[in-house]
């Protein structure tokens, strides 16, 4: 054969390797970013939720942990030939999860029905955990016992948490509308008002009336209230 | 009358023109008085309301039952979460130098808590009892009815206070402008005597 031949038959080799890892690049791209920016939200929304948990903590947390998805296929028992496929079990896996789930499970996978976005998300989350649970099987196989099985435990329930129930304090500021010091603020003021008002209900209808020990019980109840969100807070 | 200042009540904000809070004050005001509501009934009785009026307000405590009575209008001996929004609106309209504003946005409503009896007329006796509410002095008083008892019965109908709250407000805008005026009178003529100064300094130099 001429050398010119092989030149060119090298250059048609190389030409078809290029243009297949543009395309691949193409075709893999935007749902890389998309992947990216939604663990991004997701790692954001968990710092926000959980303000005594600083940023490097976190990273430290997710370095100590396995490996998510990185050696995936050969854990597995049939490696997957595409990555796109791991999208798919993820998706099909989520009937499989094995984690316990909050009661807001039911709520969000109709959601998911709905929304295409959301079923991403889910999806993405279910990677995650699938992704750590193989690893663990390859880690058992290994006979590896360095990493502590309450450790992964941990990284799931977390990653679950994160996804399900936000943390309590930033949950009931939530769902209440009001902003905490506002909300601490009106307890404090209310529970000088009746403790006065007590005060009154004693000297005036007595310490056996009904509506006295009302009063009381109400009194107390506030108490605690604001002494379990000042648990939360300091936690 | 003065808000105890860092009270709940002191951080709401009164709108300016309509006289009226905001959707989420009024969530936020809501959840204050479910707080109070110790009995449950959507209600404060007579020693809840003294105790909170006691301590938000410097009122005295004849003040206070004057107060509750006004507001009890349908004398069940408790105050309903609208009955306690309005006097809320007060206290905050006049913790903004809003009472004019205030009595003119919502002329009926305080026409109607102002007229004990019923009979559609407010004397000077009940009048003169509510003063405090809305920073009302002596003189004003006995000028307002000087001036807007046009049917003559010493007394006033709803026209005539309605006339007598556009006029207030007429007299306290007019107040405002001439302050503002004042100030920026004040204002250029320091200006100018500074600048007069500077003058006399690079002349002297």
């Amino acid at each position: 054969m001429r050398s010119t031949t092989l030149l060119a038959l090298l250059a048609l080799v190389l030409l078809y390797l290029v243009s297949g890892a543009l395309v691949f690049r193409a075709l893999e791209q935007p749902h890389e970013l998309e992947a990216q920016r939604e663990l991004g939200e997701v790692r954001e929304k968990f710092l926000r939720a959980h303000p005594c948990v600083s940023d490097q903590d976190l990273g430290l947390l997710i370095k100590a942990s396995p490996e998510p998805s990185g050696r995936h296929g050969a854990a597995q028992p049939k490696p997957h030939g595409d990555v796109r496929s791991l999208w798919t079990t993820a998706t099909l896996s989520q009937a499989q999860l094995d984690v316990p789930l909050s009661k807001d499970e039911d709520a969000d996978e109709d959601e998911s029905d709905a929304e295409p976005e959301g079923l991403e998300e889910y999806s993405l989350l279910a990677l995650e955990t699938h992704g750590g649970r193989s690893a663990e099987a390859k880690s058992a196989e290994k006979g590896d016992d360095v990493k502590p099985a309450t450790e992964k435990s941990f990284l799931k329930s977390s990653l679950n948490v994160l996804k399900h129930t936000p943390h309590q304090a930033y949950w009931e500021e939530l769902q209440n509308g009001l902003p905490l010091p506002l909300t601490e603020l009106m307890e404090n003021e209310v529970l000088e008002i009746l403790t006065k008002a007590l005060r009154s209900y004693r000297s005036s209808i007595g310490r056996d009336h009904f509506l006295t020990k009302e009063l009381e019980r109400y009194i107390e109840g506030l108490k605690k209230r604001r002494q379990q969100r000042l648990c939360v807070s300091a936690s | 009358m003065r808000l105890q200042q860092g009270s709940f009540l002191w951080y709401l904000y009164l709108d300016k023109i309509y006289c009226l809070l905001s959707v989420r004050n009024v969530r936020a005001l809501v959840e204050y008085f479910h707080m109070l509501d110790v009995h449950r009934r959507n209600s404060l009785n007579d020693v809840l309301f003294y105790h909170f009026l006691h301590h938000v307000t410097d009122l005295k405590k004849t003040q206070i039952t004057v107060v509750f009575d006004m507001l009890d209008w349908s004398t069940l001996g408790e105050i309903s979460f609208d009955q306690f929004y309005m006097l809320v609106c007060i206290l905050l309209a006049q913790e903004s130098h809003l009472e004019e504003q205030f009595m003119y946005r919502h002329s009926r409503p305080i026409f109607g808590l102002f007229d004990l009896n019923g009979d559609l007329k407010l004397g000077a006796k009940h009048f003169h009892m509510f003063r405090f509410l809305f920073n009302i002095q002596k003189q004003q008083l006995r000028e307002l009815f000087h001036d807007f008892d046009i049917s003559g019965d010493r007394h006033l109908n709803y026209n005539e206070f309605k006339l007598y709250t556009i006029f207030s407000v007429d007299k306290a805008q007019e107040r405002q402008k001439a302050e503002k005026e004042k100030s920026l009178l004040k204002k250029k003529m320091s200006q100018q005597v500074d600048a007069s100064q500077e003058s006399l300094g690079k002349n002297g130099t």
